[in-house]
């Protein structure tokens, strides 16, 4: 029986140990916080039907109850080593030592950190939240702005910190483009009247129904679409926000105050395993996402044999996206795993 | 020409088999840059002054492109050459850069 | 009596004399163009001929020209070298012809032929018999001097040797960088490099035919004697003086058509600038012309300047810019844009040579055409909104828009002290002009100004605080206003002073950052730090600051810099800058907004940490 660590108990790490558990082998996921779940736990509902983000951790949860799953909460891999026998030695922050056959990354992603965008005025003015925290609002049933009032009108930005080279994140992130339409719907579906407007360069609807999602939010909800970059933000003497955006169609400036901001933050790549990735010699591409061998038919693997990679530490994914890599990942590293004779 | 009694309003389309490359190609080498323009209006909104006039770098980039030269040369004395739109462009589009190389165009080759 | 001719004046010496002739035609003929052709007043020339300002010249040669104390004071090996060839060689001058005088029986006996002192040994030798005896214990006083000539000629080709190590290996003198040559250069830079070598070896010959000589010279020539036979010696003798000759009348030929044309610029330029004769807006102008050839292309510039340190921009320095103005080069357009025009080249020039003034010139030389209308849609200044007269006018300016929190701290701060204050620019701002001006339009500069000015005017307000260093600088020094122009950083200090506002000293380590138009543009550089002090831990021993601060990176000076390249800069002035990596605190938006970018820590104005320390009292 072949053992394989996993770091990062998020949804990747947690469908990855479920199917090689399957497979019949053992797996330790290491995962920093106290609950797996990872970022999708701070999520309310979820594109593109809108399922509840507790319903999926909930299935997950439920395939990493195993007796060959060991779980290790609010713990890091402090040092990771290669073994001259090809396993490696891991060593946790609470000095336990474990010896795998593999290690399977699934350390995911960094929210973009939207106080570098001192001119959208995050941290600056209350009513400027990130599309995070207005998730955390929809779980708690209410969008109020910081003085407490029912916002009459909302923008959305989309493309905060990513596809900016100032911000020195030349990638899309991908799914903040739904999420934004998600959003749009939610805050008209819960409150009555408001008016919701999306700022956008390009709108990039990839998915299996987020076209249909994009449409529901025109032809339902009459959520309004401009297609302009946020250039600056300010604050009125009542405390709502003024923006400076480009009409691009119009091919005008346009102004409008706001009573609520939502920034749609981006991907980032994880900053807290650096260590790791160095010491270990793993190759990062340029916009500092972990490299895979090959775009098309090695997905799942770095440069450094035995070192597997799954979910959103290689590129920005989707929650579909990251279970199937999660799967594919489990796959590959049974059949190398398999391959060799123990 | 026969007068037929009427005339037909001027063509307003661009025809891109007749218009001016010249400064689209002069501004590639000189301020590359500004080939990496995504329109995404960053610059136009924040543009000190594009509070006062229509004037917006986004839509110089489409007329360099277009080779309607007229225009880029009615506009381009507008900017105060501030620098809030290099400071915020996504691309890193040098865009003082492509104001200085523009009129230096035009100050060398004057239109008729 | 051509054999006599022959003894004074043998044919060895026409080399060097040819070439003395023509060094000091050049000199007479240069000096009186530059000086006849300044734009400035022609009565500010005869104004230099003033004792007091002969005096500072003659002192200022001496210490620039000779002993070249400011390259000292930038790196000591540079200076050593500098001064062992020049002053050595002055030295070596005047104790050659106090020599000669010697030889040729004390002072009063008329005047030597130029050539006789420095080619001394080689007449000595030949007329030693006819030395007087009049002159008690002569030998004493000979071996004196003998022994001076040849210390200082070891100085001097100690100096050779640090020049030749400098040009190959710039490394040594911790340069990164030594200027690139021209034809002329090189070919005035080997007759140079040969001159002491070859003094040598003649002297050393001479003196091991003749067996005289001083330490130097004599042993050398006695090394010669011992496995040359002497009458070969003396055949020697001619060629090597020949050679000595020849070296000498190329360099002073080649000093016109090289970067050596500083040692006749220099005082001249020296002499002007006493005189107070200003620099014109044209780079034709006697006084700039002076300033172009006085560059001696050392190079301090180009290992100063950070486009060269931290970039692959390595030929617009002052130095290049100078040299291809002065040999009629036209200049790139690299050359004319891509400087940040931060001023730091011409803070560590050893000639003072204004650089930006001279690059300026060449920007605004760049247009032809100008549009005076180019502004007109500006709206006239609104006096009705005036009703409510404000003390204190704050102008945040085009970048304080893109980082909120220096408007909103500088807010919170004016309504802590008390202050009756107006915005100016909250909704629109009309650039301060400074950015197009820098580009070299300044016809289309002066509409902005105006503008601004007549905003600025009609306010009636009594003091203008600005938060952005470029504003400051050209409200400052350009727009003579008639009210009060404070940067916020002597705002605050000021308030802080008058214990208007009471901000409480937190424990945070902090570095300061001096912005350039802050600091070498207006000279603000106490006030900041005083503040911190106050309110703050500050850390101050890096060099890089004052008026030898280092750019952010962000200069609007630069139409050309690309983005990557200023964050090159930024990156390698944070290093110098704050190695310890405590929070960086700066006084310009810009600054704030490019380091920003580059650092990994915290990047603060000093207007909010002011602010974030200001506690309501109950």
């Amino acid at each position: 029986m072949k053992k394989i660590l996993i770091i990062g108990g998020g949804i990747a790490g947690m469908e990855a140990a479920h199917e090689l558990a399957a497979l019949g082998h053992s797996v330790v996921i290491v995962e920093r916080k106290d609950t797996l779940g990872g970022h999708v736990r701070k999520w309310d509902r979820l594109f593109p039907n809108k399922r509840s983000s507790e319903e999926v951790i909930a299935h997950l949860l439920q395939g990493v109850k195993h007796p060959l799953i060991e779980i290790r909460l609010k713990r890091t891999v402090v040092d990771l080593r290669r073994n001259p026998n090809g396993t490696f030695l891991a060593i946790l922050s609470d000095e336990t030592p474990i010896t795998t056959d593999a290690v399977l990354f699934c350390t995911g992603y960094h929210l973009f950190d939207a106080y570098k965008k001192e001119e959208y005025g995050y941290g600056i003015y209350n009513n400027v939240i990130t599309s995070a925290e207005l998730e955390r609002m929809f779980k708690n049933g209410k969008v109020l702005t910081a003085e407490g009032k029912t916002p009459e009108r909302i923008g959305i930005v989309h493309c905060v910190g990513s596809r900016d080279a100032k911000c020195g994140n030349l990638h899309c992130s991908r799914i903040c483009c739904v999420t934004g339409v998600k959003q749009a719907i939610e805050l008209k579906e819960l409150i009555p009247g408001v008016e919701v407007f999306n700022f956008y360069m390009d709108l990039r609807m990839f998915g299996r129904g987020f076209e249909q999602l994009y449409l529901e939010a025109q032809q339902q909800h009459r959520v309004r679409f401009v297609r302009g970059r946020l250039s600056e933000a300010s604050e009125t003497q009542d405390r709502r926000i003024y923006l400076k955006v480009d009409d691009t169609l119009v091919g005008r400036p346009m102004k409008m105050t706001v009573d609520l901001l939502v920034l749609m933050v981006g991907f980032e790549p994880r900053k807290t395993t650096l260590p790791l990735l160095e010491r270990l010699g793993i190759e990062r591409n340029e916009d500092g996402f972990i490299k895979v061998r090959d775009c098309h038919f090695d997905e799942n693997r770095t440069n450094v044999n035995g070192i597997y990679v799954a979910g959103a530490c290689t590129s920005a994914k989707s929650i579909s996206e990251t279970l199937t890599d999660a799967c594919s990942a489990a796959l590959e590293i049974h059949r190398n795993l398999s391959s060799k004779k123990s | 020409m026969n007068n037929f009694g009427f005339s037909i309003n001027k063509d307003k389309s661009i025809n891109m088999d007749e218009v001016s490359k010249e400064l689209s190609n002069y501004l590639s080498a000189e301020e590359p840059t500004f080939d990496s323009c995504m329109s995404c209006g960053t610059c136009s909104a924040t543009c000190s002054a594009g509070s006062f006039t229509k004037f917006s770098l986004r839509r110089i980039n489409l007329l360099v492109l277009r080779g309607q030269l007229n225009e880029v040369k009615n506009e381009i004395d507008k900017c105060m050459l501030c620098g809030k739109c290099t400071l915020l462009c996504p691309r890193n589009v040098n865009t003082r850069g492509v104001i200085v190389a523009i009129k230096q165009y035009f100050d060398k080759n004057p239109l008729n | 009596m051509y054999k006599y001719f022959l003894d004074i004046f043998p044919l060895f010496t026409i080399p060097f004399n040819v070439g003395l002739l023509f060094f000091i035609c050049v000199m007479l003929y240069k000096t009186i163009r530059w000086t006849t052709e300044i734009e400035d007043s022609q009565w500010k020339i005869l104004k230099g001929f003033l004792p007091q300002n002969i005096w500072a010249s003659l002192k200022e040669c001496v210490r620039e020209c000779l002993l070249h104390l400011r390259i000292f004071k930038q790196n000591f090996l540079l200076g050593y070298m500098h001064t062992s060839l020049a002053f050595g060689w002055f030295l070596l001058i005047i104790f050659g012809n106090i020599e000669a005088k010697m030889v040729r029986g004390g002072f009063g006996t008329g005047m030597e032929l130029p050539h006789y002192p420095i080619f001394l040994k080689y007449f000595e030798t030949e007329g030693s018999h006819s030395l007087p005896k009049t002159i008690i214990d002569f030998s004493i006083k000979k071996g004196f001097f003998d022994f001076m000539m040849d210390l200082l000629l070891l100085i001097i080709l100690s100096g050779c040797c640090l020049a030749y190590t400098k040009r190959f290996r710039s490394k040594t003198f911790g340069m990164k960088r030594t200027t690139k040559l021209r034809l002329g250069d090189k070919i005035t830079m080997g007759a140079l490099w040969c001159i002491f070598p070859a003094r040598l070896i003649a002297e050393s010959i001479t003196s091991g035919a003749y067996g005289t000589g001083s330490f130097l010279t004599g042993t050398l020539g006695n090394i010669f004697a011992q496995f040359i036979a002497q009458e070969n010696l003396l055949k020697c003798v001619g060629p090597f003086w020949w050679i000595y000759s020849c070296t000498l009348g190329i360099f002073f030929i080649g000093v016109p058509f090289s970067r050596y044309m500083h040692i006749l610029s220099e005082p001249v330029l020296i002499f002007m600038r006493n005189a107070g004769v200003k620099p014109s807006r044209k780079n034709t102008d006697g006084f700039s012309q002076a300033e172009i050839f006085s560059c001696s292309r050392c190079g301090v510039c180009v290992n100063n300047c950070q486009l060269a340190r931290a970039t692959e921009v390595r030929d617009i320095q002052p130095t290049y810019l100078n040299r291809n103005i002065r040999h009629h080069v036209p200049l790139s357009q690299e050359q004319l844009r891509n400087c940040l025009m931060c001023g730091r080249c011409n803070e560590t020039c050893p000639v003072q040579i204004d650089s930006i003034h001279i690059r300026q010139n060449e920007r605004r030389a760049m247009w032809t055409k100008h549009n005076a209308d180019s502004f007109s849609y500006l709206p006239p200044a609104n006096t009705a909104e005036n009703a409510d007269t404000a003390d204190v006018l704050y102008f945040g300016g085009c970048m304080t828009h893109l980082t909120p929190a220096i408007k909103l701290s500088m807010i919170k701060i004016m309504k802590a002290a008390g202050e009756k204050f107006r915005c100016l620019d909250e909704n629109e701002t009309i650039c301060c002009g400074r950015p197009l001006k820098l580009s070299g339009q300044e016809t289309e500069a002066e509409k902005l100004m105006e503008a601004n000015k007549e905003r600025i005017i009609s306010s009636g307000a009594k003091i203008l605080v600005t938060s952005c260093p470029i504003c400051y600088n050209v409200f400052k020094n350009e727009y003579n206003l008639p009210i009060t122009v404070m940067h916020h950083t002597e705002y605050i200090q000021q308030q802080m002073a008058s214990g208007r506002l009471t901000p409480e000293k937190t424990d945070e380590q902090v570095t300061y950052h001096d912005p350039c138009e802050l600091a070498r543009g207006t000279g603000v550089t106490q006030a900041p730090r005083d503040i911190l002090n106050a309110i703050a831990v500050l850390h101050d021993s890096h060099k890089q600051k004052g008026r030898l601060t280092l750019c952010c990176g962000g200069s609007l000076g630069s139409t050309k810099t690309s983005n990557e390249q200023r964050q090159k800069i930024a990156k390698d002035a944070l290093r110098h800058i704050n190695p310890e990596k405590n929070t960086l605190v700066t006084a310009c938006p810009l600054c704030k907004r490019t380091f920003a970018q580059a650092s990994d820590t915290k990047v603060l104005d000093i207007a909010e940490i002011v602010a974030t320390q200001i506690k309501k009292k109950d």
